[in-house]
């Protein structure tokens, strides 16, 4: 054996103390607490229209700036998967959503992160006291399984956006990963953030990051069948429910998962009984403590029907409470819906209409409820 | 732009050059190193899109053959087997085969990093000061920020069929060494073209004696 003074020893003991220096061990995760209950508001419906911006629109993302504005993101081209699509923020104010503008190209993406970049995919909006993030997908090569993420910072309601850095979540030339929907706040600044693979096999899984964005752990989510686009809620600092797309063949259904350590693991729980046509889903916990669910509830691919669902119960048992859109004749797309309570208490639906633009719908809890306008 | 950013696109440009290497070309280091610098302006972000960011191993190797100083790690053919054997349990378990995934363990890193420990001492004490010091280099860039996961600074794909393209290349190159100098007895004894065909397709049986230390065949170069 070396003596104690080898040299490539000695080296060896101080890079691995180093390592262990660096390593993070973070404490157990829990959700952060709920937002304060919001006002009771009348029974109210709006429906509009983001301003388009090029003839393919798709996978709306909400979030509340500080100053109270509403914010979306959403991806845009001259089709999916195009080499010009890019990622496009606009905010709302009193007098109405501001003109577009990109907030992530695929030459600037490329330019920030140093690697060829082919066309960009779904992003997810995310406000918190430091700023605005933005997490989105790019694809270097292949289709949508070539998927990786790319997270980016706004300190000035989403005016300007820090270079991208590129989130390494998978140890296969980190390709097969994408987000689809919100984030969970984590008690210790940090996010959960739900993601899924599309490489071998359709799974989703639960990304744990610091609060600079870093990677702390990641989770499986499983499902009874092969499952896409988690969207999770916290109902308590240490519980979550997640509803995912199903990305199997065949008639599908809204699939589920719960977790009780704080998205430490996830256990496939019993799915609610709404149809679901491969197609993503958006989950929020209200202000009152009911979950509020937006789905397509259709089979065969189809979805010309957006529809809202409520559960009383934390996701036991679900009722349908409104329908946002219903094609008659069963041709038309309104899907990938994002959802969003803001601090005055209006619940805020966006999603992608006929894939040609971004519809936003706002109303209150009480015409969820069924109240009459 | 970060500093892994710039680290995977350097990684990807000397990757490039390294490969260069391999060609039947004149001075090839120096014609190597000219295509990293190139790689660096138009092919590098290419690869880095491609490939992902490269493994630390892979980078160190790619400098040690650029620099010509890849006879280091000739030795090494026990480990590339190791990597092979590693590789094959942790992909798939890392992406999706069944409830436990390893790769997760890279990101707090401290019970993997008990396990490098004791591999680091089992190295020594084979006195494998080579992969000792390519795996301090891999714990150094982890501690600078380079990965966020402990598994991609010392294992990629790429690495993964270098190190079977290593194991498969060694009995590939004592088997052509064998009939060169077979095909050398037979000239030095006059044999005929159809003899040498012949007896180099069905050898006698003292050349696929077994290998004894110093035996020549044993210490050919691995990578």
């Amino acid at each position: 054996m070396n003596s104690p003074g080898s040299p490539a020893l000695a080296f060896f003991a101080l890079a691995l103390a180093a390592a262990v220096w660096r390593a993070p061990a973070p404490a157990a995760p829990s959700f952060a607490a709920a937002p304060a209950a919001s006002p009771e508001l009348p029974a109210a419906f709006a429906l509009e229209k983001l301003p388009a911006v090029a003839p393919y629109a798709h996978s709306a993302s909400l979030a509340e700036l500080a100053d109270g504005r509403l914010a979306a993101v959403w991806y845009a081209g001259s089709r999916e998967a195009a080499g010009d699509v890019a990622i496009w923020f606009s905010a709302r104010d009193g007098s109405g959503w501001s003109a577009p503008r990109t907030a992530a190209t695929r030459a600037a993406t490329a330019a920030a992160t140093r690697a060829y970049v082919s066309f960009l995919g779904n992003p997810v909006l995310y406000a918190e006291k430091g700023g605005l993030h933005l997490w989105y997908g790019s694809v270097g090569f292949g289709g949508w399984s070539g998927s990786s993420i790319n997270h980016s910072v706004s300190l000035d309601g989403g005016d300007s956006w820090s270079p991208a850095e590129k989130l390494v979540a998978s140890p296969f030339l980190n390709i097969s990963t994408a987000v689809r929907a919100t984030p969970v706040a984590l008690a210790d600044g940090g996010v959960g953030l739900p993601v899924y693979h599309e490489l071998f096999a359709n799974r989703a899984e639960w990304l744990r990051l610091s609060a600079d964005g870093r990677i702390l752990g990641k989770a499986r989510m499983p499902s009874e069948r092969p499952g896409l686009q988690p969207a999770a809620a916290a109902l308590d600092g240490r519980r979550a429910l997640a509803l995912l797309r199903d990305g199997g063949s065949g008639d599908g259904r809204v699939m589920a998962d719960a977790t009780v350590d704080g998205g430490l693991s996830w256990q496939a729980s019993a799915s609610p009984p709404i149809a679901n046509p491969n197609a993503s889903v958006a989950l929020l916990r209200l202000a009152s403590g009911r979950l509020l669910l937006a789905a397509n509830p259709l089979t065969g691919g189809a979805r010309y029907e957006l529809a809202l669902f409520l559960s009383e119960d934390e996701g036991e048992t679900w009722t349908q409470a409104r329908v946002v859109e219903d094609d008659p004749e069963r041709k038309a797309e309104y899907s990938y819906p994002s959802l969003l309570q803001t601090r005055d208490g209006r619940i805020h639906l966006a999603y992608s209409w006929r894939s040609q633009t971004i519809a936003h719908a706002v109303f209150s809890e009480a015409w969820l409820k069924g109240d009459a306008l | 732009m970060t500093a892994a950013a710039i680290y995977g696109q350097s990684a990807a440009a000397l990757l490039a050059g390294a490969a260069v290497t391999f060609a039947p070309l004149p001075r090839r280091r120096l014609v190597g190193l000219l295509a990293a610098l190139a790689a660096l302006f138009s092919l590098a972000p290419v690869l880095h899109g491609a490939l992902g960011v490269p493994s630390f191993t892979l980078t160190q190797i790619a400098v040690l053959r650029l620099s010509g100083y890849d006879r280091l790690i000739s030795s090494c053919r026990s480990q590339a087997a190791a990597l092979v054997a590693v590789a094959v349990v942790f992909y798939p378990l890392s992406l999706g085969l069944g409830p436990f995934d390893p790769f997760d363990l890279g990101y707090r890193p401290l019970p993997l990093l008990l396990s490098i420990a004791a591999l680091g001492l089992w190295l020594a004490w084979r006195r494998q000061e080579v992969a000792l010091t390519l795996l301090s280099f891999d714990l150094l860039a982890y501690a600078t920020g380079l990965f966020d996961n402990l598994w991609n600074a010392c294992l990629d794909p790429l690495l993964v069929l270098l190190a079977i393209f290593a194991l498969l290349r060694g009995p590939w190159s004592t088997a052509a060494a064998m009939t060169r100098r077979r095909m050398k007895q037979l000239a030095s004894r006059g044999a005929t073209a159809a003899e040498r065909t012949t007896r180099n397709v069905f050898p006698p049986p003292d050349s696929r004696a077994p290998r004894v230390r110093g035996d020549k065949r044993t210490r050919r170069p691995v990578l």
